[in-house]
């Protein structure tokens, strides 16, 4: 297990880190860590926040059983009981889900894969082909309900934010931006690369589970055509 | 926001502390109780009357069927409270029933409430809810909570937070000297504080990582931002402080323009707070039941 360390988020939420980088093996045992602790919840346990080399525990402090001077360093305790487990685990492989994902990058939806060519000399055809022709890892979700920050990159597609954020981002569109992809779930302001748009909903707040996209599932860009897109979007 | 407040004014009724209640904010406003209905109003800002004359906050107390309460604008605090026995019927969404804007989910149709909504009641009253109604009713006054919140205190106590050394001693007594505006740019999600900006020589960015409701952020402008109820759950800027939850409800009592300060408490004097809040709420909580079990 990776050495952790604890801070105190606020009264009811500890924050435990998993180092100072951004690479699929510090977010492996994030999630692993999140499962044992899901798994294995501890009196007044609530819920957890995943990120990349973080997670934030929370919990109701008056379930807690107190067995130190404060309520978060007996949560901590008890957290690092329940990892001490996960020793045995951590070379087991994750389970994750994989999703395949439609994207059109006609450019009616890739609204900046004109200005991205240019920025990163790469045909669109290039920037198409390097985007979907590996998986990414979803690190976590946020921003907006569903929104689900993946990586990493293909290094030629690494790119800065715009400089100047939308107004309004289209539900669905795909984009890129730094190291990292991802699809907004509802129409919002944003500051990401736009290079095509999903018709899966990815947020549907309909659904038992609004959420297609969790921490630690597995994605797969598909390119389809304008028309599939429209088949697809009356589904 | 102010989930104190939300909470006393459900226990005043006898009701379970996390029953939908009403948020209100801007007035005036005026209701119609279409039943006899046993209503706690709490918070600030608003002062609920009856005929002209004040209802008292703080306290259970009967409203007769067809009765027009009407709220006002003239007390401290920006946020007032109704809950009644039995609750408000609400939509739920991911166990909720707050009302979420932005993907218009929860609450009154995931909307704010407008002329002519008729809200109805959750629940049947139970045993003890019952007994209050009549007692009430015969006109007895019940004073069980006298000790109304202070919503004029500027000072807002906090707990140092992940990133607190991403500012230096000096920016550290800046901060808890400083005096700080809420700007008219902030929302449910978060107050924008004007003031001295803090200078920090680290790049004010971090991995994302959690947040939650009473992050304070250093912005890369040096200002700073106060996450509120509608928080998001990451965020990229670095979190300085944290403000403790026993003080969480007196600043969402405050609004834009109002000016505040800053405390340094250790996290175990938060975790003390934290818990005394609790133990007030526990206290009404068995009066009313004791109510209850005795007519």
């Amino acid at each position: 297990m990776y050495k952790i360390s604890f801070i105190s988020l606020n009264e009811k939420a500890l924050l435990l880190s998993f180092g100072n980088s951004i690479d699929f093996a510090t977010h492996e045992q994030v999630i692993k860590a999140k499962n044992q602790l899901e798994q294995n919840k501890f009196e007044g346990f609530t819920e957890t926040v995943p990120a990349y080399n973080s997670l934030a525990v929370f919990y109701q402090p008056e379930k807690v059983i107190k067995t130190k001077n404060t309520i978060a360093e007996s949560v901590t305790e008890q957290i690092k009981n329940i990892l001490a487990t996960v020793d045995s685990l951590s070379k087991a492989p994750l389970h994750s889900i994989k999703h395949i994902i439609p994207v059109c990058y006609d450019e009616e939806f890739g609204n900046d894969l004109e200005e991205l060519s240019e920025q990163l000399r790469l045909t669109k055809e290039k920037i198409i082909q390097l985007h979907s022709s590996v998986s990414y890892k979803v690190f976590m979700t946020g921003f907006t309900p569903g929104f689900a920050y993946m990586g990493i990159l293909d290094p030629q597609l690494f790119t800065k934010r715009k400089a100047k954020p939308r107004l309004t981002v289209a539900e669905g569109s795909v984009a890129i931006a730094g190291s990292q992809t991802g699809i907004y779930p509802m129409s919002t302001p944003g500051g990401w690369n736009i290079i095509g748009r999903t018709p899966l909903k990815i947020f549907n707040r309909l659904k038992e589970n609004p959420f297609l996209l969790k921490a630690g599932d597995e994605v797969q860009f598909v390119s389809i055509t304008k028309e599939e897109f429209t088949n697809l979007s009356l589904v | 926001m102010d989930q104190y407040s939300a909470k006393l004014a459900n226990v005043l009724v006898g009701n379970n502390e996390c029953e939908t209640v009403m948020e209100i904010t801007q007035s005036p406003h005026r209701f119609l109780f279409l039943k006899d209905t046993v209503a706690a109003f709490t918070g600030g800002g608003l002062q609920p009357q009856q005929n002209n004359q004040n209802i008292p906050l703080n306290q259970p107390i009967f409203i007769a069927e067809k009765s027009i309460v009407e709220l006002k604008q003239q007390r401290e605090g920006f946020r007032l409270y109704i809950a009644v026995a039995g609750g408000m019927k609400a939509d739920e969404f991911l166990n909720s029933s707050s009302t979420d804007l932005l993907i218009k989910a929860g609450g009154f149709r995931g909307r704010p409430l407008k002329k002519n909504d008729v809200v109805e009641l959750n629940r049947k009253l139970n045993h003890t809810q019952e007994q209050l109604l009549d007692v009430l009713r015969s006109n007895a006054e019940l004073k069980l909570y006298d000790h109304s919140p202070a919503f004029k205190t500027k000072t807002i106590r906090v707990i140092t937070s992940a990133e607190w050394n991403y500012l230096d001693e000096d920016m550290q007594q800046q901060f808890l000297s400083g005096k700080y505006i809420i700007s008219s740019q902030s929302n449910r999600m978060g107050y924008r504080l004007n003031g001295d900006v803090l200078k920090t020589n680290k790049h004010c960015e971090i991995i994302s990582s959690a947040v939650t409701e009473g992050t304070i952020q250093l912005t890369s402008s040096g200002e700073m931002i106060v996450l509120m109820a509608d928080a998001q759950t990451v965020g990229g800027y670095p979190r300085i402080t944290q403000v403790c939850a026993g003080d969480l409800s007196l600043l969402a009592q405050k609004k834009p323009g109002d000016e505040i300060q800053f405390q340094l408490i250790s996290l175990m004097q938060a975790e003390e707070l934290y818990l005394e809040e609790l133990n007030k709420l526990q206290q009404i909580k068995s009066v009313i039941k004791q109510l209850g079990a005795a007519s």
